[in-house]
């Protein structure tokens, strides 16, 4: 039994990963070199969030920093500053991971509104500090609503696609303790 | 409820804590180091996507082709029309290809006659593109040329008509053009025309504005726009685009490169131009100093 959970769990933690760097290169694909107006979503981000807050046991630490610090890498972003913030955030979500479990989704969404929110506006004060180049205010704005609006839709997916979910009352994991 | 798993935690949860904040630090380091000595930090990242990228070429090279073919399949319904136009615009080139030709006669005899010398140093490399940049934010692509076939930071980049961007790192098989829409990109232009010097600076957008121009006023949409050469990086007369008035009442280059399709990338060697440091010597013929020790003892002598 407890055997099977180890796998299953690891089996969980390896999709993570799997998915997080298909969403990285899916982005990097050389198809579009005009600039939009629009920015798309950071699906990544949506994705990190939503799987922290339904399975804190599938995204450790250490997996989310190291596909956040790539993300950095391959995006050219300035090393560290985005990883370090989303490690920050995904910590705080996964201390309260337990006493979200009772809460319903829209109370969820606004969290994660907040959580988005904070984000982007420390990474922008923290540029603005050291004085670096910073993105249009215009493309940044539409980035986070759409991130916003596109939220249920990841946990949506991840919940038909994977069947990741909040953990039900009374589950236990491998050493028999409370989920 | 979560009280029996905080008894099992007690020793695991300080020494966790410990982790992550030693984890955010190294990555706070990180970026400072970045910020402070960018080239370094700069390097290990493109050391980073030559390890990366060129070996996951063969799973983004379909995905990049079928979804090219979808977005073809689209224009193929308008098959009929844009054959319709394409002849009537053949029609057209084909009186401008006879004047072509008779001007390059004409051009080639007057250089001749002229006794110019084109600069035979230009050649290219030619690069595919591998991955764009990935985010709404910045605008580069990444070819597979490096460092392994002689690029440097700084190179001009063009498609078949137009100039594209610069290289700005450089790895050992791939090279990053930062592309003329990113905003950090600016790139010293002349408008022929009216002669006129400026920069254009990238902001993003399709087409990017120009500044520092001394007089708008004699400008006129359509006047070509091609770059100076000043300051070094770029080699001169490289076509950009084209004069066009923004929506927001800028002016604007409408870039003559076709950035919906960046495929195949020409990257210009160009020769570091030669510097003049001194300021100039006296001009005297070698002789007279040998000369003058005998010359002034004669006359005392006698």
């Amino acid at each position: 039994m407890a055997e099977v959970q180890a796998t299953r769990r690891w089996a969980g933690r390896a999709l993570f990963v799997g998915l997080s760097f298909t969403f990285l290169f899916a982005q990097i694909l050389p198809l579009n070199m005009v600039p939009d107006r629009i920015a798309a979503p950071d699906i990544l981000v949506a994705f990190t969030l939503a799987w922290v807050i339904r399975r804190p046991d599938l995204t450790p630490v250490a997996l989310i920093a190291l596909v956040h610090f790539s993300a950095d890498i391959l995006l050219d972003r300035p090393p560290g500053l985005w990883a370090a913030l989303i490690v920050i955030s995904t910590e705080i979500l996964r201390n309260r991971a337990s006493d979200l479990r009772a809460l319903a989704f829209p109370f969820e969404w606004l969290l994660v509104t907040g959580t988005l929110v904070g984000l982007f506006i420390s990474y922008r004060v923290i540029l603005t500090i050291l004085v670096l180049q910073q993105a249009p205010l215009m493309l940044t704005l539409t980035q986070l609503t759409i991130t916003i609006l596109v939220y249920p839709l990841v946990v949506l997916l991840s919940y038909l696609a994977f069947g990741v979910s909040r953990p039900a009352m009374g589950e236990v994991d491998d050493l028999g303790r409370r989920l | 409820m979560a009280r029996e798993n905080q008894r099992e935690d007690t020793y695991s949860a300080p020494l966790r804590r410990l982790l992550v904040a030693v984890l955010v630090i190294l990555f706070l380091a990180i970026f400072l180091v970045w910020r402070i000595d960018s080239p370094r930090v700069e390097r290990f990242r493109s050391a980073v996507l030559d390890r990366v990228i060129p070996p996951m070429d063969w799973v983004m090279t379909p995905v990049t082709g079928l979804t090219r073919i979808v977005s073809d399949f689209q224009s193929y319904q308008r098959l009929v029309e844009q054959n319709a136009d394409l002849r009537r615009e053949l029609q057209q080139m084909k009186a401008w290809r006879e004047a072509a030709l008779q001007l390059e006669q004409e051009n080639a005899k007057l250089l001749d006659l002229n006794n110019v010398q084109l600069d035979p140093q230009l050649t290219y490399i030619t690069g595919i593109v591998l991955a764009d940049s990935g985010s709404p934010f910045r605008q580069s692509v990444l070819l597979n040329v490096g460092a392994r076939d002689g690029i440097t930071d700084g190179w001009a980049v063009m498609d078949g008509i137009g100039l594209v961007g610069r290289i700005s790192g450089v790895g050992q098989e791939t090279a990053r053009v930062l592309l003329l829409t990113d905003t950090s990109s600016r790139v010293p232009i002349i408008i022929q025309g009216s002669g006129q010097r400026a920069i254009l600076m990238g902001d993003n957008t399709r087409n990017p504005p120009i500044e520092f121009l001394e007089s708008p006023d004699q400008l006129r949409p359509g006047d070509r726009v091609v770059s100076s050469g000043d300051g070094g990086v770029f080699p001169a007369d490289l076509l950009i685009g084209q004069v066009a008035l923004g929506t927001d009442n800028r002016l604007r280059v409408r870039l003559s490169a076709d950035y919906e399709r960046l495929e195949f990338l020409r990257v210009l060697r160009s020769q570091p131009r030669e510097r003049i440091d001194d300021p100039g010597n006296l001009l005297a013929p070698d002789t007279v100093e040998a000369v003058t020790p005998e010359a002034t003892e004669a006359p005392s002598d006698g």
